[in-house]
């Protein structure tokens, strides 16, 4: 599939800004199952100073200074990306076998997708909703699957409960959220089951209602776990009880979702509140 | 011989047969002083004990006098024995080995992480610390300018590192405060040891950090990046600035534009090419760190890892400092230096390997990876709070290590009884340079605070450290060759400096002002408070008015009273007393104990641009307030006051450069003279209009007395070329009169000048023309609205930062 994203967040704040600063991570990159082909950054009031690096991950990162004098300051990026789906070979290990082989990673990867993280601790809770489904002697596909579907079942879908600094032990006991909290549960119970898990920012392409027309801006960002299988990593998306496919768009990948977070920023301004907004469409073309 | 003598013989005796001295000592050994000590003993024998408890006083005030201040503003602490060390040239050494381990170490995990790739280091030993900075991973090649670390001694009295120090060296000032204080205290000893000094390593410290400047500026901009009144170590922070003449700048003093850091100026900005990092990296950059977005700057980390920036230390050096990395150091030396590890450290067990910690609690020492970097003696934990600690190390296993703890060596310290052990941890600083490392030689020595205390933190009682030149190994004094590079410039303020020492300017007048009027309604109402009607007690309710509006306190007893009609009111025998005490030493705002501490507070700030003998009359000034009670004679310590405020102004007036740091400092004296006049002015001819002509003089020539001008007055009367009649005195004197430097036209006249110096000549001209309204009101509005312009046009903060993620 190809796909046009655009994805604009904007900001209005009741009072002038100075000035702003934003770290990006917009640009989608290159993986096993998508390729990227045109991408660009533009912002209002226009961008002052930009720069690009990729991150410890490989991930593109980028650095950005808006000149001030607005109330308003809106970023849009805009990607276009060919997307096809992973082949499904059967996987074979078990749990303990899919955690020894880890070791198969860098050893840098296997630190950093095996241990906590800020937003992903481990805990007894989370032992205990995760330990009896991810035993050693199961076999991973069937683990992983029905990992997926107790937390689709257990779990509510509800903006608004959570936020961007949510902890695991926090879902866990109010027992609902969004992608990102599912995605961060999903990756806490595979590192302490010894599996090395990342958490992956992204987007998601998505159907109208039946009957009526795609609104524009109505996708959203999305986020899913990405777990080592021992020979491969495998994309779940415990949001939608399902592995990721040619309709999931990877941007980034991290321990959590600190280290992808789509963008963040320092605003300097007298302003008390401010109004966020995103919009995001995943256009097939 | 006296039995003082006798006792006195016996200190050094008694010291050495006291049987809570470590395994080794660093004073004596077996009984006897060691060889190196000889002077030092001698020295502390003569002097007995009473004079090594007068040393101690001296110390404490030679501190406060510097207004030298430890952690959260307490004042900082030294015993005044230096510990005299004679093995320093293999210490060296091997601290020299270390600062060159610990950059090789930060290269590679900031460059090619060939260590974690191979497995030669355990990735998680580095992955997991917080302190590893991944912002910084392949950003632009940055040496370790400084290393430090944590020295103790074991058994045998050989040195180990008990813990590196990289990611903030608290103690490079406080290192040469101790020195200075027991260079005083001590002179003669001072004077005949022959001791490696310490300027060389600032020099050093100063070259290596222009060096470092990014595109090899000729004259590159450099600043002690600082969290300011949120440091914990502000007043380490502000000495080291002195030492090393190099601007203290935080988070407003600072913008980023382009991807360049910009120190901010009155109307420009100037390149900053290299800061001195005092903040820690998680606080440097709220863009990228989640630290305290008030400390930090957006942008900065970014322009490091572009390499449009220096910092000293690099992002992310905090890693170095891990305990979990100590087992694997011998490895790393002959890894990275093809060496063996000249300096060995403690065993450690790293809480996320092994349960031996866990199991061990009670009998090692606790250290902390990230969060607080406690360390904690297990020894000396109860039970609850060792089960408490072990809930928190078993949550977060990678976070703590446990150490075998080290006797560490004993060293004498002055105590009520005599001499008394300590244990004793030296902190060492290397620094780069175009010869490689080079070592401060002593350092920041520190004592526990009882015998047995074995963990010993920054906050502990600091002891100097003395090297004598015979320990030198001869190639490392530099001191003519590492010359600083001249031609610095004049150094331009920041908005928020130039802000502090306004208020500087502005708190000390306003203490003065008070202590001078409150000085006089005292002296009156001891006169004149009990015979309303006379011209004496007229004058006095006018002051009192006076005093009312220029502090915004009120006069309890006379408040139904206008203060015009006062005379008939019924006051409460003894208020005016009580009021100008109360304004005097209660602890309200608008007290002149108020104005004392905020102008301390604010002086505080910019140590770095004051001259040292500011502090011991500021250390003055706050003592008397300090002390004086209920009983105290007030117009004793007014007097003092005022007397302390003179000094102030005259270092200001004769020790400062006519720069805009000058400048500023004294228009905010300025400025506030003029409205401290006006008021007067205003308010006690408002509060006399009504009385007799006879009592309306008197007044006037209170009120040429609060403004110091009494005797300008008489003599010129006297001549015949003044008026006679006091109070067109007072109009002339204290109004147009430029001759007069209390009068508000020389008020106006200086702030034009201060303004010139300061590169705004429209605020100059409005300085000018602030005379020109005609009546007080209209005259007091337009000194109002000269402060407004003063400060929206020098002393803009920036706007807050607002975090936002998405």
């Amino acid at each position: 599939m190809r796909y046009k994203i655009t994805h604009s967040t904007s900001y209005s704040y009741d009072a002038e800004v100075e000035g702003c600063y934003e770290r990006a991570c917009l640009r989608p990159r290159d993986t096993g199952t998508q390729q990227v082909l045109e991408f660009s950054i533009t912002a209002s009031p226009a961008v002052g100073y930009v720069e690009t690096h990729t991150d410890v991950y490989g991930n593109y990162s980028t650095y950005l200074e808006l000149p001030g004098g607005t109330q308003q300051i809106e970023v849009v990026s805009t990607s276009v990306v060919d997307v096809w789906g992973a082949g499904d070979d059967p996987l074979t290990a078990t749990v303990a076998q899919a955690a020894a082989l880890s070791d198969r990673l860098d050893p840098r990867e296997l630190a950093d997708f095996t241990s906590q993280s800020r937003l992903v601790r481990f805990s007894g809770g989370l032992r205990a909703y995760s330990a009896p489904v991810l035993a050693p002697d199961r076999p991973l596909a069937e683990a992983l699957e029905e990992l997926l579907a107790n937390i689709h079942r257990d779990f509510d879908y509800r903006k608004g409960v959570t936020g961007v600094g949510t902890s695991v032990e926090q879902v866990l006991s109010c027992k609902e959220g969004v992608c990102q909290d599912f995605a961060h549960l999903f990756v806490g119970a595979c590192r302490m089951a010894g599996l090395a898990a990342r958490y992956v920012s992204g987007y998601l392409e998505t159907d109208p209602p039946p009957g009526r027309a795609k609104l524009r801006g109505a996708d959203a960002t999305h986020a899913w776990a990405s777990v080592w299988t021992g020979e491969r990593w495998l994309d779940l998306d415990p949001t939608n009880n399902k592995n990721a496919d040619e309709r999931h768009i990877t941007l980034a990948w991290g321990r959590d979702f600190d280290d992808v977070s789509p963008l963040r920023g320092i605003v300097m301004t007298e302003a008390k509140h401010s109004q966020l907004k995103v919009a995001v469409d995943v256009e097939a073309v | 011989m006296s039995l003082q003598a006798l006792e006195d013989d016996a200190l050094t005796r008694v010291y050495s047969q006291r049987s809570d001295l470590a395994p080794y000592d660093e004073l004596v050994s077996g009984g006897v002083p060691r060889p190196h000590n000889g002077k030092l003993v001698e020295h502390l024998e003569a002097a007995g004990s009473i004079s090594l408890k007068m040393a101690v006083a001296e110390a404490r005030n030679l501190i406060a006098d510097g207004g030298v201040t430890g952690a959260e503003a307490e004042p900082w602490r030294i015993d005044p024995l230096p510990v005299v060390l004679a093995d320093w040239e293999k210490l060296e050494a091997g601290l020299i080995q270390r600062a060159r381990l610990n950059d090789a170490l930060y290269s590679d995990l900031y460059g090619e992480q060939k260590l974690l790739r191979r497995g030669v280091l355990p990735a998680e030993a580095v992955l997991t610390n917080p302190g590893y900075t991944r912002f910084a991973v392949g950003g632009a090649k940055a040496k370790l300018a400084l290393s430090a670390c944590d020295l103790g001694r074991d058994a045998d009295g050989n040195w180990q590192v008990l813990a590196s120090q990289c990611e903030n060296p608290v103690g490079m000032g406080y290192a040469m405060v101790g020195r200075r204080v027991v260079a005083q205290v001590f002179s003669a000893l001072h004077r005949e040891s022959e001791l490696r000094r310490l300027r060389n390593f600032y020099h050093q410290l100063a070259a290596t950090l222009m060096e470092a400047a990014p595109d090899k500026s000729e004259n590159p901009r450099v600043a002690l990046f600082t969290a300011g009144i949120r440091s914990r170590y502000g007043s380490d922070q502000g000495y080291l600035a002195t030492l090393l003449g190099f601007a203290l700048a935080e988070a407003d003093d600072i913008i980023t534009q382009n991807g360049r850091l910009w120190l901010r100026t009155g109307d420009e900005l100037e390149p900053l090419e290299v800061v001195l990092r005092c903040v820690p990296s998680a606080d440097a950059d709220p863009l990228e760190f989640s630290g305290d977005a008030a400390i930090g700057v957006p942008g900065m980390a970014q322009a490091l890892r572009a390499g449009r920036l220096a910092a000293a230390n690099p992002l992310g050096s905090a890693v170095l400092d891990s305990p979990a990395l100590l087992p694997y150091l011998p490895r790393l030396a002959r890894e990275l230096l093809g060496e063996d590890l000249a300096l060995p450290s403690p065993q450690v067990w790293w809480c996320f390997d092994t349960d031996y910690t866990q199991t061990h609690l009670g009998e090692l020492v606790l250290r902390e990876i990230g969060g607080r970097g406690r360390v904690i003696d297990g020894s000396r934990l109860t039970v609850p709070e060792r089960s408490a600690l072990l809930d928190q190390i078993n949550a977060r296993p990678e976070r703590w290590c446990g150490a075998e703890p080290l006797p560490l060596s004993s060293t004498p310290v002055v105590a009520p009884g005599g001499l008394e052990p300590r244990r004793f941890i030296l902190r060492s600083f290397q620094v780069w340079g175009s010869r490689g490392y080079s070592v401060m030689p002593g350092g920041f020595g520190r004592v526990g605070f009882d015998p047995g205390q074995l963990v010993i933190g920054v906050d502990s009682l600091a002891k100097d450290v003395w090297v004598g030149t015979a320990a030198s190994s001869g190639a490392v004094e530099p001191l003519e060759s590492v010359g600083l590079r001249s031609g610095h410039g004049p150094v331009a303020i920041s908005p928020r400096v130039a802000g502090t020492l306004a208020a500087i300017g502005r708190f000390a007048e306003r203490a003065s002002s008070k202590a001078r009027l409150l000085r006089r309604i005292d002296d009156l109402a001891s006169d004149y408070a009990s015979n309303p009607g006379t011209p004496g007690h007229g004058a006095l309710d006018a002051l009192l008015a006076a005093a009312s509006a220029y502090t915004t306190l009120k006069v309890e007893a006379r408040s139904e009273s206008e203060p015009g009609q006062a005379a008939a009111a019924p006051t409460a025998p003894g208020s005016e007393a009580e009021y100008v005490r109360r304004v005097a030493l209660g602890e309200i705002v608008g007290g002149l104990r108020y104005d004392v501490g905020r102008l301390l507070a604010n002086t505080a700030q910019v140590r770095d641009l004051m001259s040292s003998d500011v502090w011991s009359v500021l250390g003055r000034l706050e003592r008397t307030l300090t002390s004086a009670d209920a009983d105290s004679d007030l117009q004793a310590v007014l007097g003092e006051v005022v007397e302390a405020l003179l000094s102030f102004s005259g270092i200001h007036a004769e020790s400062m450069v006519r720069d805009s740091s000058w400048a500023f400092l004294d228009a905010g004296m300025r400025t506030e003279r003029a409205r401290f006049t006006l008021e007067l002015l205003r308010t006690s001819r408002a509060a006399s209009e009504r009385l007799p002509k006879q009592a309306q003089e008197f007044t006037a020539e209170e009120v040429l007395r609060v403004a110091d001008s009494v005797i300008s007055y008489r003599r010129r009367a006297a001549v015949g070329i003044g008026p006679v009649l006091p109070d067109d005195a007072e109009l002339g004197l204290l109004v147009d009169d430029t001759s007069n430097p209390r009068s508000i036209a020389f008020q106006y006249t200086a702030l034009a000048f201060d303004m010139e110096t300061a590169g705004d000549r429209e605020l100059a001209q409005a300085a000018s023309g602030l005379l020109a309204p005609s009546g007080w009101d209209a005259r007091m509005d337009a000194l109002d609205f000269f402060g407004a312009k003063l400060r929206a046009r020098h002393f803009s903060r920036q706007a807050p930062r607002m975090q936002e993620v998405s």
